[in-house]
């Protein structure tokens, strides 16, 4: 019997509900009494180690203070080489498996994950199942046996890994099965679909832009689709047919929620919170966050009222660099920021994310460059006492216009969505024209537009979601928002040029914000492509 | 035999079945949980009581016609009642693959709801004995069996869940529901197989009851026991009939009557009562032994454990005293006893059982987030939970590793009164493989409780012991200190790891004061005044860190409260693991020295001061003795009236500056006085009544302590003039800001020298100035006021008397003078038997 199923066979719903979902009923010092156990632990763990060594030195901290006082902040490079050639020596403990980073970051990292690390990340996973799933609290509407269609990487992906290790760990269908490795990302993507419209979902996993847009455009593949042999199946008929009818009955088109009533969707992505409406409208239920990385595998996730999003206390010890300290140290990088634990953050604070592994793997007080906003300091609705928070930006993903505003990835897709526009994609970067830096938006559209009524558009709603940019804006008495359009399909071109040239899933797209000028440049040849057929 | 339909006992039933129903609904309306299975479980109710209402409805009926619609309408509610029972099973139970079955059972309920108003069901309605009875179609003994069907795959599910459950409450409960199921078994079977009267109304509402009582408050009766105590109950009340009838045969047969009052019976019963007293306490102990062995040997094992502990003080027999007996008790493979270790920082194990080589070392640590819940909660603890809750989900891997090796199952905290965790005791798995009783986990309970008393006091005798050994061999090590130390020239004080003083010796006794009795056994800091604490303090850690310390200066308090300086050693001595048995210090008094030191400063200073004067003088009195001549030849000449002015002011400054040369070669010692015979009394009062116009004008009373007679001194009665001027105007100066002045002029001898005292009740001299006030050249008047050289020359001319001039704060808030100068050899006699006498000046 799989670990998970025995829990659940023999827990009572109360006992579940705290194995799975008990850390949101910690008191903040509980939570950091927790923190600091595991601290003191993985210290013991990996200080005879090589790395534990190179970065924490000959001795040994023995205080959580002195850890912090004494340890230096450190990044990837600090472990090299030993990750990237996955030296299994340099390390504490034999690691289960090496994850790989989808490598938005710039680049590809590789980082070992323990046998408890997984554990811990397919409780947590099955917290956010659970937590998608139910409206009130000690309400658990799993079992093990559920279905679940997830569009994601296979391992050693994380996130293949993790799904590798929730389907050794509770008993489920996953929809595409992960063995299928060969098929290609879109080719998975759709044999899951097709799986569902026969054997149904109890949960969706993906990234919350591609389901909605997989809502959007719902009715025009349905209308493509044609009537396979597979399609005749009984049960995909009598699944349409209901579809149909429920459709029918609300006089629309039919939408993902008729033919599918999952019990939760897990969203991850920075635009969860832009695309929740949309995802809700078309799958019947809003997207439940998740805060999750290669390094930690999950850090934070939204509780049942899916608002702020709640730190885990046993998936990695968290520190937070203040914003302020964030700016000394862009100011002189010679400048030790200092942190702050969970108990020290404030509201409505912005921090970057420093996270040191637990359970003997070796990065320590790692940096994430993750910046997380504080929303509350507690969720009193929930009757959660623990800090909430949200996913702003990495640092660095930023646009920088007169040194007084900074416009991240996730300020210029609220605005673009807020506008109405129907787009394919976009991306964003800082040009100048006379000394003067404005941003330069290069979208595709799907329906024809003015261009100068994007631009407008644009501005206006950016006025509405930054009031920095709204200050600015008025001081300066331009429009800072140039709009250059690309032609139908540019962005498709760039995608099937990308994977002939074996380009990794996760550099399929040009990047949303700062995109490197090659890849500009190419996106506008192929839009010019475009234009001439 | 009478018309049953206008019988109240057959109408009765399914009315007050309605009314029971109602009422449940109610109660669990209000005090359930409100989930899923709870909203099934209501509407099962509610099939009860529409099935109690159609069941009065079919007996109220006038007649067969009448009755039968209500009795096909009985169908509906009937079976919804057990499709309902099954659907709550699977809510209750989430065992999963159920669904298949609740779709066909509600599929049958639709159709029965259709077919019940057919003859398909029930064809027709006829009259028994007992009222009116339904002829039942083949389908209605098939929704009949479907019924019985579910009922039994109900119970099937809430049995596999009571295997499954760990839970001794949910266990409870799922056997309430399992067996509530047997009764609407039971009466369903006597209404649709016999010809006996309906019970199943009655059934019915038994099972609801039982199962309203198991979603309530599932906890609030032990099944077993309830089951148990009905038999023990009925056996006594057997074992107390069959006298009770014995008896009565017996009267009957020797009264010969046919029946006898009601006395007789109440004398019976009260002759039983008494007599079978004896028999009823034998057997209610037979149906305790036979009914309830597990707890029966539970009680005994606590009344073991109670009789057993309470005499073993010895901390390592009580130990493994308390593991064997709970091992015993419990039939587990493991048991281990747990305590709190101070200087380990965590819980080592003290006794165990049940294992070779129990490991080795700390078990858990004080900051273990399980030390921490089990002191927090004091709530027995199952390894199960480690996974469940998320404190304890982040148990460290060593102490994870660790219970494990130990095959903890449960981990019991042993609570102090005073809610310190004082240990904790580690149960294995049961020998039988089983899960704890609610029992078992009781025992464990309330033995965790009298261990915590018994280990306590334990631990209080251990310490107590450990503290007499410790002053025992203290003493021994004492005495063979105290021969040496006894006899040592400087003091030596002992002290014990508690900070409490063990031993001082006589020379330190003579130091301070105190006697070494009233010092042994009282804190060190009572021999440390106030401001020296934070440096004893200091000097403490640095030997337990270093194990010495040497020559540093501290001062004491002495037991009238006077401080004196010392110069101390300090040593440690340590027991065989290092720990602290004393500390050892020695101490000099060093007050002598450190008034020689003061001495020979203030000599080095007079002495350096004296060459330099005697060196200057003459260089600078030979200008001003010309300056001074010079100015008067010049003055004796013609010159206008500013020039004579100014040769005034050069002939005043210079004589001035020739009195500063004198002054500073009377302090130097150099002026050497001339001595001769002199009346102190005479001086004084002559000084006094010169002052005393002065004074009157100032308000100032001056009052005179003076010895009866003359005060003979050797010594230069100019010099002497000079000193006392100096006290008695300095005083004046003091009380010039104070509205009534005081001054008190006092004189007495101790030993062989005259002490003159000049008190005022001015504003005193700050501390700070004490030792400087008799420097020359200080002064804390402004630049101008005062050359600074007064009392620096009353103290050149004093100790040039082979005296002592010394100033300090009086009770007036003003300052003290006191000039010590030895007696004239001839005076002593008379004048040590003279006593004071006041004379007002």
């Amino acid at each position: 019997m799989l670990t998970e199923d025995k829990y659940f066979q023999t827990l009572t719903k109360a006992e579940l509900w705290q194995r799975y979902c008990g850390f949101l009923d910690l008191s903040v010092n509980e939570f950091m009494e927790i923190q600091n156990e595991l601290l003191m632990d993985e210290i013991e763990r990996v200080a005879d180690s090589i790395l534990g060594k190179k970065i924490m030195g000959d001795q040994k901290p023995k205080t959580i203070e002195e850890f912090r006082q004494r340890v230096p902040l450190t990044t990837y490079d600090d472990y090299e080489p030993y990750l990237s050639e996955r030296q299994e020596d340099a390390l504490a403990n034999k690691p289960l498996r090496w994850c790989h980073s989808a490598g938005r970051g710039g680049r590809f990292k590789w980082t070992p994950q323990s046998s408890e690390v997984f554990e811990k990340g397919v409780r947590s996973y099955l917290a956010a199942f659970i937590l998608s799933a139910c409206s009130k609290k000690g309400e658990v509407n799993i079992r093990p046996g559920f279905r679940l269609l997830a569009t994601v990487a296979p391992p050693p992906y994380t996130s293949g890994n993790i799904m590798l290790a929730l389907t050794q760990g509770v008993s489920m269908k996953l929809m595409p099965p992960l063995e299928d490795v060969t098929l290609a990302f879109h080719d998975r993507i759709r044999k899951g679909f097709q799986m569902a419209l026969k054997d149904g979902v109890d949960f969706i996993g993906a990234v919350t832009s591609i389901l909605a847009r997989m809502g959007e455009e719902f009715n025009d593949q349905m209308r493509n689709s044609k009537l396979s042999a597979e399609m005749m199946h009984p049960k995909i008929i009598s699944r349409l047919l209901r579809a149909w009818v429920r459709s029918k009955r609300e006089s629309r088109q039919i939408l993902p929620q008729d033919i599918w009533s999952a019990k939760g969707i897990i969203g991850s992505g920075l635009d969860t919170s832009i695309y929740k409406d949309a995802v809700a409208h078309y799958w019947g239920s809003g997207p439940h966050e998740l805060y999750a990385g290669t390094e930690g595998l999950v850090y934070a996730m939204q509780s049942w009222n899916k608002k702020g999003m709640t730190f885990l206390p046993d998936m990695v010890f968290l520190e937070f660099i203040p914003h302020e300290e964030l700016l000394k140290y862009q100011n002189d990088s010679d400048y030790r920021p200092r942190t702050v634990l969970l108990d020290g953050v404030e509201e409505g604070g912005l921090y970057e994310v420093v996270i040191t592994q637990l359970y003997g793997m070796p990065l320590l007080r790692y940096r994430l460059n993750d910046i997380i906003k504080v929303i509350a300091i507690k969720d009193d609705e929930a009757g959660i006492q623990l800090p909430q928070i949200m996913f702003q930006r990495r640092t660095g993903e930023t646009i920088d216009l007169a040194g007084l505003v900074q416009l991240d990835e996730k300020t210029v897709w609220e605005a673009i969505s807020r506008t109405g526009i129907k787009y394919v994609d976009w991306s964003a970067c800082k040009e100048y024209e006379h000394k003067q830096g404005y941003l330069r938006i290069y979208i595709e559209l799907k329906k024809e537009m003015n261009l100068s009524k994007i631009a407008v558009a644009i501005d206006e709603q950016l006025r509405i979601v930054d009031i920095d940019y709204r200050d600015l804006d008025d001081y300066l008495k331009l429009q800072p928002v140039k709009v250059t359009l690309l032609s139908p399909s540019t962005f498709q071109r760039y995608i099937d040029e990308r994977i002939k040239q074996g380009a990794d899933i996760a550099h399929l797209k040009p990047n949303h914000i700062n995109a490197p000028e090659n890849v500009i440049q190419r996106l506008l040849e192929l839009s010019s492509i475009g234009e001439n057929e | 035999m009478t018309n049953p339909f206008s019988n109240p006992s057959y109408l009765l039933p399914p009315l007050a079945a309605l009314a029971v129903t109602i009422i449940l609904l109610m109660v669990i309306w209000r005090k359930s949980r409100w989930d899923f299975s709870s909203r099934i479980f209501l509407l099962l109710i509610f099939s009860v009581g529409l099935w109690s209402f159609f069941v009065f409805g079919m007996r109220a009926s006038p007649d067969t016609s009448h009755a039968l619609p209500w009795g096909r309408a009985v169908i509906v509610p009937g079976f919804a009642t057990w499709v309902f029972y099954f659907h709550f099973s699977a809510a209750v139970t989430n065992l999963g693959k159920q669904r298949g079955i609740i779709l066909i059972a509600y599929s049958l309920l639709i159709l029965a709801a259709i077919l019940s108003p057919t003859d398909l069901v029930i064809r027709s309605m006829r009259v028994e004995s007992y009222g009116y009875a339904p002829d039942t179609s083949t389908l209605g003994l098939f929704f009949f069996l479907a019924g019985f069907i579910l009922i039994v795959l109900s119970v099937r599910n809430l049995l596999k869940r009571y295997k499954m459950s760990l839970s001794h409450e949910e266990r409870n409960r799922l056997l309430y529901l399992s067996i509530a199921a047997v009764f609407p078994i039971l009466g369903g079977g006597l209404d649709g197989f016999s010809n006996l009267p309906p019970a199943a109304i009655w059934t019915n509402l038994i099972f609801c009851i039982i199962c309203s009582v198991a979603i309530v408050k599932y906890h609030l009766l032990d099944i077993r026991v309830v089951v148990r105590k009905s038999l023990a109950y009925a056996l006594t009340s057997v074992l107390i009939a069959v006298p009770y009838a014995g008896m009565l045969i017996i009267l009957n047969q020797v009264l010969r009557t046919r029946s006898e009052p009601w006395w007789v019976h109440a004398i019976i019963i009260l002759l039983l009562a008494i007599l079978l007293r004896p028999l009823y306490s034998l057997t209610q102990g037979f149906v305790d032994r036979l009914f309830y062995r597990d707890r029966y040997d539970y009680l005994m094992a606590l009344e073991r454990f109670s009789k057993e502990t309470q005499n073993i003080l010895d901390l390592k027999s009580l130990s493994s005293k308390m593991v064997e007996l709970v091992s015993g008790a419990l039939r587990v493979s493991s048991v281990f006893l747990v305590l709190s270790s101070e200087a380990k920082h965590g819980l080592i194990i003290a006794s165990s059982t049940g294992v070779v080589s129990p490991p080795a070392g700390i078990v858990l640590k004080n900051s273990s987030p399980l030390v921490k819940w089990l002191e927090l909660h004091g709530e027995i603890v199952s390894s199960e939970q480690f996974n469940v809750v998320p404190q304890l989900q982040s148990l460290s891997q060593k102490e994870k590793t660790t219970l494990e090796a130990m095959g903890a199952q449960l981990l019991v905290p042993i609570k102090t009164r005073g809610g310190r965790l004082s240990g904790i005791l580690i149960i294995g798995e049961k020998l039988s493989q089983q899960s704890f009783s609610g029992q078992e986990m009781q025992l464990l309970a309330t033995v965790s409780t009298q261990m915590a008393m018994v280990l306590e006091n334990a631990r209080l005798y251990d310490e107590s012991q450990q503290e007499v050994a410790e002053r025992k061999r203290a003493e021994e090590e004492t005495q063979k200190f105290k021969i040496i130390a006894d006899y040592a020239g400087y003091g030596v004080i002992i002290v014990n790891s508690r900070n409490k003083i063990v031993y001082v010796n006589e020379a330190y006794a003579q130091m301070s004061g105190y006697s070494p009795n009233e010092l042994i056994g009282k804190h060190v800091f009572t021999i440390y005044p106030e401001e020296q604490k934070k440096k004893v303090g200091r000097l403490r850690k640095q030997l337990d860190r270093r194990g010495i310390y040497v020559g540093e200066e501290v001062g004491h308090k002495r037991k009238d409260g006077s401080i004196f300086p010392t110069l101390m050693t300090g040593t440690v001595v340590r027991d065989e693991n290092g720990g602290i048995l004393y500390r050892e210090g020695t101490v000099i008094d060093i007050t002598d020295r450190k008034k020689m030191e003061e001495q020979l400063q203030h000599s080095q200073v007079l002495a350096s001061l004296g060459e330099m004067t005697a060196g200057i003088s003459h260089e600078v009195n030979n200008p001003l003795a010309s300056i001074i001549l010079l100015s008067e030849v010049v003055l004796a000449g013609d010159m206008p009236k500013q020039t004579r002015r100014d040769v005034k002011v050069i002939k005043g400054e210079a004589k001035r500056a020739a009195n500063i040369m004198r002054d500073l070669l009377t302090y130097s010692h150099r002026m050497q006085p001339r001595m001769r015979r002199v009346n102190m009394h005479g001086l004084i009062k002559k000084i006094l009544d010169m002052r005393q116009y002065q004074e009157k004008v100032r308000n100032i009373n001056v009052t005179s302590n003076f010895l009866k007679g003359p005060l003979y001194v050797n010594g230069d009665s100019a010099q002497l003039t000079q000193v006392i001027i100096n006290l008695v105007v300095n005083a004046e100066a003091a009380v010039k800001e104070t509205k009534e002045g005081k001054i008190i002029v006092t004189t007495r001898v101790d030993g062989e020298r005259v002490k003159l005292s000049i008190a005022d009740n001015g504003t005193g001299i700050p501390e700070e100035n004490l030792n400087q006030i008799f420097n020359p050249f200080f002064t804390t008047r402004g630049v101008g006021k005062g050359t600074g050289l007064g009392l620096s020359t009353c103290y050149g001319i004093v100790t040039g008397h082979g005296g002592l001039i010394h100033a300090e704060n009086n009770e007036m808030s003003g300052a003290t003078f006191t000039v010590e100068i030895p007696l004239a050899g001839k005076g002593r006699q008379g004048i040590l038997s003279l006593r004071p006498e006041e004379v007002a000046a």
